[in-house]
């Protein structure tokens, strides 16, 4: 199928409503697309050494292969964000506790700091973290289980919300313009991002 | 448009005022100016206008902040408006009140989802449009409850047609008594596995059927509006105008006569009686920006402020001869408060299908139209009335990532397909009217503009009960017949106001003594007040009721221009 970029869903919307938009509303609406912002990131809930394991954490779990990963998606920074500004207080704690832990464990069996191992310390360490927190007996209340689950949801939901991971990864159309129940899936292709 | 606030009475009169400016106040809007009468609309909240004032209809899933979530902080300012946990978003925000500047008192939990602004609900509605039929119109009267509909399908039929014809409903034709069929657009497609589950509901049942969602989103362009695009954005505002709005359809149309004023930032605090004449002669508004007073007149006033405002209003319009509210000597204003229950039946996966996937987001379910308590045979021992089922398969997506074990490239390889599919069924049940499911003025705790408050008193019942686990067992079964696996029920609770379908405080009835309404929507006690919103109700039917305020809506106001016109307001 023919992609389609957002500049061009937004002009071909706008032939369709003819009118109804001033060009003025579609120029601000266009002039959304263009704006990249200046990096002057700073963690609001992470510390700088929490962000950079973090990164490391979310490039394990989605990494970059043909397709970029939850690194170039900025996942750590939607993570702050979400613990920063939506968790409410007692998730927060119980994530940083869970956080310090799985942090140390790095630390206690490679002797350097999460971000620092190599890639397959890195995955042995999150597989440990899988067993524990998918046990049949896990128990849901400890922050260990608390921080990975809220951890991993994060990192899937800002994955694949994002762009790249909802354009590159999965497929996203903006202006579908029909609804076909059942197509061969070779013909739709990847999953829908929505 | 706009109003230009003139001194004197003269100016300050029209031949209608209609309060509100949602579902049916844009309905009373339309019917009234293109008849010729100079109409006024007050609109409590802002000024919305079609597709200019919709900010987030473009947004792709990265635009919005948090993943579309609300912060701790923002939530802070909808404790109430949260309680649905899928209406409020960073790209619906704007469409729902403040809770904190907008307090009520509940006795129960119930839970009052509303938007103040041009349009009100119109915009964020779910768009399911079904006709009521006389299995509705006589169930009170067969029942020997409350109170027998003033009204018969054959009454309100050509309405339902006029209303579709205009806003435009897609549909499929089904013939049944229970679910009269409407003038339909062309149907939606069902996908792969609905149209597996609506077969084998066929083969296997001779008393139901499932058919696609009746609604008012149009499949091909209609009266200038475009057709659906298949976004599935609906609740953002539509850029194409192709779902229904009062913001896309009815106020335009009533804009284009040039007999429209509509004053946003107007809230109705009263209706004036005249007592000499027994008439309403006009109404009191407090200003939203100024916070000033002012007073406007009309011959005819249509309450059109959803059901709990309009009921708020005349609760709030006392006087000498209406001490406990206008058009209250019956007593029942406030009282049989309804809601449809729902949130409550079951899913499970099918495995079939794994070659199939589809295109595009259809702003749309399937439907089995009500089943239970339509003739004998389908009689049940354990309650009265009955419900409707609306739901929908999909491929589960990468959400399913979250609950499993695993990470790294393999799983971001195995996400890149579809999922199982997934298929639901939820009830949407009638709920009987109670006298003492009820609301009342809190004269204690008043608003910021210093009126009193609302509270209210409603609970559903064990009729609503008993029907909620024939709900949750009748969806099992159907979906185990049909070969689903793994087939779970779900009841997420029954609190009133969560289907934002709330109606029925101030009636239609045949006797003044028991109803507050005549089968003209007009009030029995003040004959120039018509009430055309959800308040209206005499029971709930299951059916989504925007539909039927609509065509309620038109007829009276058809009926009330008949009546001006011959000098009997």
């Amino acid at each position: 199928m023919m992609a389609i970029n957002r500049r061009t869903a937004i002009q071909r919307t706008a032939l369709l409503i003819g009118g109804l938009l001033s060009s003025g509303t579609i120029a601000s609406i266009l002039e959304g697309c263009t704006t990249v912002p200046a990096d002057n990131w700073h963690p609001k809930f992470f510390t700088p050494e929490e962000v950079a394991d973090m990164e490391a954490f979310v490039e394990r779990l989605i990494p970059a292969t043909d397709t970029p990963g939850a690194r170039d998606a900025g996942v750590h920074r939607f993570m702050d964000a979400m613990l920063a500004d939506v968790a409410e207080p007692e998730d927060q704690q119980a994530f940083k506790v869970g956080m310090e832990h799985f942090r140390q464990e790095a630390v206690r069996r490679y002797g350097q700091v999460f971000a620092q191992c190599e890639a397959t310390q890195q995955d042995e360490l999150i597989g440990v973290w899988e067993q524990k927190v998918f046990a049949p007996n896990a128990d849901e209340q400890s922050v260990d289980v608390k921080f990975y689950k809220s951890a991993k949801q994060l990192v899937f939901l800002g994955f694949f919300t994002s762009e790249v991971g909802a354009t590159q990864v999965l497929q996203y159309d903006p202006i579908p313009g029909v609804y076909r129940g059942c197509l061969p899936l070779e013909q739709v292709g990847r999953a829908w991002a929505i | 448009m706009y109003f230009n606030d003139k001194k004197g009475v003269e100016q300050r009169t029209y031949d209608a005022i209609v309060i509100g400016s949602g579902i049916s106040g844009g309905w009373a809007a339309k019917e009234l100016c293109e008849q010729g009468l100079r109409t006024l609309v007050l609109e409590r909240g802002r000024m919305v206008r079609h597709v200019q004032d919709y900010p987030t209809m473009f947004k792709a899933p990265w635009e919005l902040p948090y993943a579309d979530r609300l912060t701790r902080e923002e939530l802070k300012h909808y404790p109430v408006q949260k309680r649905t946990g899928y209406t409020l978003r960073q790209s619906t925000k704007h469409w729902w009140v403040n809770d904190l500047e907008n307090p009520y008192t509940e006795i129960k939990r119930f839970d009052w989802i509303r938007g103040y602004h041009v349009g009100g609900r119109s915009i964020m509605w779910g768009r399911q449009s079904y006709r009521l039929s006389d299995l509705d119109f006589e169930a009170n009267l067969t029942d020997g409850i409350a109170v027998d509909w003033p009204i018969r399908y054959r009454d309100i039929a050509p309405w339902y047609d006029y209303v579709e014809r205009f806003i435009g409903v897609s549909g499929k034709k089904e013939g049944l008594p229970q679910l009269p069929d409407g003038e339909f657009l062309p149907p939606m497609e069902m996908n792969c596995v609905e149209e597996h589950l609506r077969q084998q509901i066929a083969q296997r049942y001779d008393d139901r059927i499932m058919t696609i969602g009746r609604s008012a989103n149009l499949t091909r362009p209609h009266n200038g509006r475009g057709q659906c695009q298949y976004r599935n954005l609906c609740i953002r505002g539509c850029p194409y105008g192709a779902y229904f709005s009062s913001n896309a359809s009815t106020l335009p149309a009533a804009e284009a006569t040039g007999k429209l004023t509509l004053r946003p930032h107007s809230i109705v605090n009263s209706i004036i009686y005249d007592a000499q004449n027994n008439r309403a002669k006009g109404v009191r508004v407090i200003d939203a920006q100024t916070g000033q007073w002012h007073e406007f007149y009309a011959k005819v006033i249509f309450c059109c402020a959803s059901t709990l405002g309009t009921t708020f209003i005349l609760l709030n319009s006392t006087s000498e001869h209406f001490p406990t509210g206008l058009g209250n000597s019956s007593g029942v204003l406030g009282h049989y408060l309804m809601d449809h229950h729902f949130m409550c039946g079951a899913s499970g996966r099918f495995d079939g299908f794994a070659d199939k996937y589809y295109k595009g987001r259809r702003p749309n379910g399937i439907y089995v139209p009500r089943f239970r308590n339509i003739d004998k045979r389908s009689k049940r021992q354990d309650y009265i009335r009955g419900f409707g089922y609306q739901g929908g398969a999909s491929r589960v997506n990468w959400t399913r990532a979250i609950r499993e074990m695993g990470f790294g490239p393999k799983l971001k390889e195995e996400l890149t397909a579809p999922g199982p599919w997934r298929m639901g069924l939820g009830g949407f049940g009638e709920c009987l009217p109670y006298y003492e499911n009820r609301v009342w003025l809190n004269h204690d705790k008043k608003d910021k503009w210093g009126q009193p408050t609302l509270v209210i008193d409603c609970e559903f019942k064990t009729n609503e009960m008993k029907m909620r686990e024939d709900m949750k067992a009748s969806a099992a079964e159907m979906l185990e017949a049909a070969g689903f696996k793994d087939v779970e029920v779900f009841d997420e609770g029954a609190y009133p106001g969560l289907a934002i379908h709330e109606m029925g405080t101030a009636r239609m009835g045949r006797d003044p003594k028991t109803s507050v309404l005549n089968a003209w929507n007009q009030m029995h006690d003040v004959p120039n007040v018509f009430v055309t919103d959800g308040a209206c109700m005499t029971s709930s039917a299951c059916q989504n009721p925007s539909l039927t305020y609509m065509a309620l809506t038109a007829r009276a106001a058809h009926h009330a221009v008949t009546l001006l016109k011959k000098g009997e307001l």
